[in-house]
């Protein structure tokens, strides 16, 4: 089953390549002046360990049932959103204070207390912006607050 | 006669700042090794953003301390709980596990220690004697050569990696994909950029590996968040020095064990987990009680973890000497060197000669460090195996955003890091290895580069061209040949390049941790 | 349940402060209260490059002439071009400065089209450095007249760090100067493995400046031919190519720009600020440990001057 889904994808991806590349412009001649060549090599062999994956799975009859953990999926779709929105915010809000609520999520999200998360999350949040902004001189995204 | 000045020029660049980050570097590696489930590469990635704003040589000691740090400091968790810290400490878990449920966990760890240092020892000054020769030797390859050591490289890596070869390659090969985005390099046209001025540069390898090491690790632990950490009972560590007890009667078993360290390490591609399979099937076969391997023995644990930490100075040698990366984690090593202006390879022996003497004295120091912090910190350390894994991995993941974030305070980099842990989930989850596509990314751009020059010298005439280069040094033709026969030899012959025993060991030791 | 409550109360929270943010908007710059707020400095590389170091040496005599906060702000991606899109975006108020070389008016033909070079106000040049010639130090070429004399009749292969990049426009300026017919060979990552290549023998000759060949050149891997400034370089004594009667001066000039439709005033008052700042020890004392020859014009003398080379490499590149 799963070499059926890496044989099958592998093979779009390269399928995708080599078309793609059909459109880059081209200055000059020969081989090293064709910006498609390499591309293209690499699609044939992606497409070629595909083919004998996809074969592979074929010849042994894998079952081909698809078992999806919804419980999985929910936290998976869950923790992603959660990191997106972390992601989207912190420019606009700012470092610390989007950190706080991500701490807070994460660490109840991840197993601990609500007392844990809330007591964790300001020093965590602030010592990573110290030590980033001060000592190693990397600007985090100040956002809203002015005086951090 | 003999010109000292490699192991001496060095010497000036240890003042206070890069003595503290040698040793927060060594302890920092060595805490993240110590915890199940962090690797000796998620360390690295996800410490390479902090050090932008230091001095490089810092910088760079400081990695190298996590490193080394990080690849012994696996044994720890390997002994005490039987989850090996880092992959590289799976074969250490065989004997370390047993003595200490005989209630002998100091004496395992101090072993393990022991052996570690010694090791790594026999490698620094395997990397310090061999590198400026290789490297002398280096400068004269040209194009053509270098081409075939990185699809040298990427084979192996894709050859030797944890499952399926042919896994292996397609994650290899899509690694090769990724690196073609952006400009060209022959002819600075854009390439699968979808328009966006963001991709004009290619995908920032920093952001690919700390979302693939990094991140993908997180959402790992996610699937078995509802199971409850079953608190194992951790055994009082005690007794660290007993170790040297049985240092004249391992020896011998020291030695071999770090040769195959070592030049296991500098194949590129392969790492100190092959190494210490090999290095522990060997010692098998040649132990006078093989049966007691596996129960508890001195000797085991001893073969494998003075081979998987001999495996660093391999690999260094490998980065240094030819400006190819030994294994993942010195790849992400390099992309270090890189963010710091640094451009590894043999030039790097003329350019930043004092670096690189400090990077030996630095790695030598790091061992002895290993060695003091292991025998006395190690009852600590052990308890570490109880800090409660939520907030770690909040931390590691808001270090990972972070980090990301800061390589060039880009916002676009963060979602690129994103996109790759949930590709590196996915690829886990379909059981391909993630390793060669990091491998992939830093030798991708090296391996067209080189291919596209190589094409252009020519200037059409290819077959011409390659008789020519290869009359001037046969290096090519016959890396390329070894590298076309690892890849085939499967197919005519069962026997893989490591003994059958030893990868059953492993794999069902795979089994049993991902149990 | 309660999770996806505590997410959306977080996100709402967020969104809501977001809003809150916008309001207040900067007044256009004046002269009289020039600098009005903290400046940035945008850097179109990683830390710790060349030009992030230079910049980072400007900034503490910058702070001592304006009286205001100078941050850095490193922008390394896609290779400077969302930097220089960030000046573009930028507000005409003199509060973003932007450090860059003639990679910035060699952008919009590499692939990046949206560059538009009148964004850009000129204020200050800040270093001029320039190509030297690099030959293998095993190689038959003694001088560049040897070399000269074998183009006539051979092809050469000359290295640059990628195609229509600077030292690519160097070796086809030379090519075109001495009339030769190179085979070009492109070392993206240029510097060190295009001189590791040269001392390798995979290529007869390339362009890099002084500060870059000089490690080469002392552990006698390669050897300086010429120089293509307009003066004699001090690391290393070899003719100019003006000297040896080839009319070709290929500057490579660092500087910094700022968005364009700043005020004649403010652009005065900057003159003031930088002209003490690069001329402060402290800066010079930077410059000449990392070889780099300092040169100031200010935004009057630089704008000319950027505006020639505008034209001269619009010229090359029809040729390209």
């Amino acid at each position: 089953m799963k070499n059926y889904i890496v044989g099958i994808s592998g093979l779009s991806l390269s399928l995708y390549v080599y078309f793609a590349s059909k459109s880059f412009e081209r200055v000059g001649s020969g081989l090293a002046n064709n910006p498609a060549y390499y591309p293209r090599i690499l699609a044939i062999v992606l497409a070629f360990l595909s083919l004998i994956l996809f074969i592979d799975s074929l010849r042994k009859r894998a079952k081909v049932s698809f078992h999806v953990d919804t419980e999985l999926m929910r936290n998976l779709s869950l923790f992603l959103a959660a990191l997106l929105i972390y992601i989207l915010l912190l420019k606009p809000v700012g470092f610390v204070l989007t950190t706080i609520a991500f701490i807070i999520c994460m660490t109840w999200f991840l197993g601990g207390t609500r007392k844990q998360a809330v007591i964790a999350s300001i020093p965590m949040s602030l010592i990573v912006y110290i030590v980033f902004s001060f000592i190693l001189k990397v600007p985090l995204p100040k956002g809203i607050l002015p005086f951090l | 006669m003999f010109d000292f000045s490699l192991y001496t020029a060095g010497l000036p660049l240890f003042g206070f700042s890069t003595i503290i980050g040698l040793l927060g570097g060594t302890l920092t590696g060595i805490v993240i090794g110590a915890l199940p489930g962090l690797s000796a590469m998620m360390a690295v990635s996800i410490l390479v953003p902090l050090t932008y704003g230091m001095d490089p040589v810092v910088a760079i000691l400081m990695l190298l301390g996590v490193y080394s740090g990080a690849n012994y400091a696996g044994s720890i968790s390997a002994t005490l709980v039987n989850i090996p810290g880092t992959p590289s400490a799976v074969m250490t878990t065989l004997d370390a596990y047993p003595m200490a449920k005989k209630g002998k966990a100091g004496l395992a760890i101090g072993l393990a220690t022991m052996s570690s240092a010694i090791g790594g020892f026999f490698s620094v000054i395997v990397l310090s004697m061999l590198s400026p020769v290789i490297a002398r030797f280096a400068l004269q390859f040209t194009s053509l050569e270098k081409l075939s050591i990185a699809i040298f490289g990427i084979s192996i890596m894709a050859f030797i990696s944890k499952g399926s070869t042919l896994k292996g390659l397609v994650a290899g090969v899509f690694g090769l994909l990724v690196a073609t985005i952006g400009f060209d390099p022959n002819t600075s046209i854009l390439r699968f950029s979808f328009g966006s001025i963001y991709l004009n540069s290619g995908i920032n390898f920093t952001a690919a590996m700390i979302g693939l090491f990094g991140m993908t690790e997180i959402m790992l632990t996610i699937e078995n968040r509802k199971q409850k950490q079953n608190r194992q009972e951790i055994q009082k560590v005690k007794d660290t020095f007993a170790c040297f007890r049985y240092f004249k009667s391992v020896v011998g078993n020291l030695i071999r064990s770090s040769v195959i360290g070592v030049i296991v390490g500098a194949i590129p591609g392969a790492g100190g987990t092959i190494g210490s399979i090999i290095s522990y099937a060997q010692q098998k076969k040649i132990s006078k009680e093989p049966e007691k391997m596996g129960t508890g023995a001195v000797e085991g644990i001893v073969a494998a973890e003075a081979a998987n930490n001999a495996c660093t100075g391999g690999a260094m040698t490998t980065l240094l000497s030819l400006g190819i990366p030994g294994d993942a984690v010195t790849g992400i090593l390099m992309g270090a060197f890189i963010i710091h202006g640094l451009q590894p390879g043999p030039n790097l022996f003329n350019t930043n000669f004092d670096l690189v003497s400090a990077i030996f004295i630095g790695m030598f120091l790091i061992n002895i460090l290993i060695l003091v912090l292991g025998l006395f910190g190690a009852p600590y350390f052990a308890k570490l195996l109880n800090f409660p894994r939520h907030f770690l991995n909040t931390g590691i993941m808001v270090l990972c955003v972070v980090g990301t974030f800061g390589v060039q305070n880009s916002m676009f980099d963060v979602k690129v890091m994103v996109v790759f842990a949930v590709i590196g989930f996915i690829f886990t989850k379909l059981e391909i290895p993630r390793a060669p596509i990091v491998l992939a990314l830093i030798l991708g751009t090296m391996m067209e580069e080189n291919l596209r020059r190589w094409l252009s010298l020519a200037n059409g005439d290819y077959l011409g061209y390659f008789f020519e280069c290869s009359s001037k040094t046969p290096i090519a033709p016959i890396v390329l040949a070894i590298t076309v026969f690892t890849l085939i030899s499967p197919l005519f012959k069962k026997k893989p390049i490591i003994s059958e025993d030893a990868l059953e060991e492993y794999e069902e030791m795979n089994k049993e941790h991902d149990k | 349940m309660k999770k996806i409550v505590l997410i959306s109360v977080v996100l709402l929270m967020s969104v809501s402060l977001m809003f809150a943010q916008g309001a207040d908007e900067k007044e256009t710059a004046d002269s009289e209260t020039y600098p009005s707020g903290d400046i940035s400095f945008i850097i179109p590389n990683s830390a710790g490059g060349g030009n992030d170091l230079t910049t980072r040496a400007l900034i503490p005599g910058l702070q001592r002439e304006t009286g205001v906060n100078v941050v850095p702000l490193n922008q390394g991606e896609s290779g400077g071009a969302i930097a220089a899109q960030n000046v573009m975006n930028a507000k005409p108020d003199g509060l973003t400065f932007y450090f860059n070389s003639q990679t910035l008016i060699l952008m919009p033909y590499g692939g990046m089209p949206s560059i538009d070079l009148t964004q850009f106000q000129p204020v200050a040049q800040v270093v001029e450095d320039t190509g030297v010639i690099y030959v293998k130090n095993d190689s038959p070429y003694q001088t560049i007249e040897d070399l000269m004399e074998t183009v006539k009749t051979e092809t050469l292969k000359v290295g640059h760090n990628g195609n229509g990049k600077l030292w690519h426009l160097a070796a086809m300026q030379l090519d075109n100067a001495i009339s030769a017919d190179f085979q070009y060979v492109a070392y993206t990552a240029g510097g060190s493995p295009m001189l590791t290549a040269l001392a390798a023998g995979e290529i007869d000759l390339c362009i890099e400046n002084a500060a870059g060949g000089r490690s080469m050149v002392e552990s006698g891997l390669v050897r300086p031919l010429a120089s293509l400034g307009s003066n004699r370089l001090e690391v290393f004594d070899v003719p100019t190519m003006v000297e040896t009667g080839v009319d070709l001066v290929f500057p490579v000039w660092r500087g910094v720009f700022t968005k364009a439709g700043v005020s004649e005033d403010i652009l005065n008052q900057m003159d003031e600020f930088f002209g003490a700042t690069v001329e402060s020890p402290e800066f010079v004392e930077y410059a000449t440990n990392n070889g780099l020859p300092v040169r100031y014009r200010d935004h009057k003398e630089f704008t000319e001057f950027v505006n020639k080379e505008i034209g001269v490499y619009e010229d090359l590149m029809k040729n390209l």
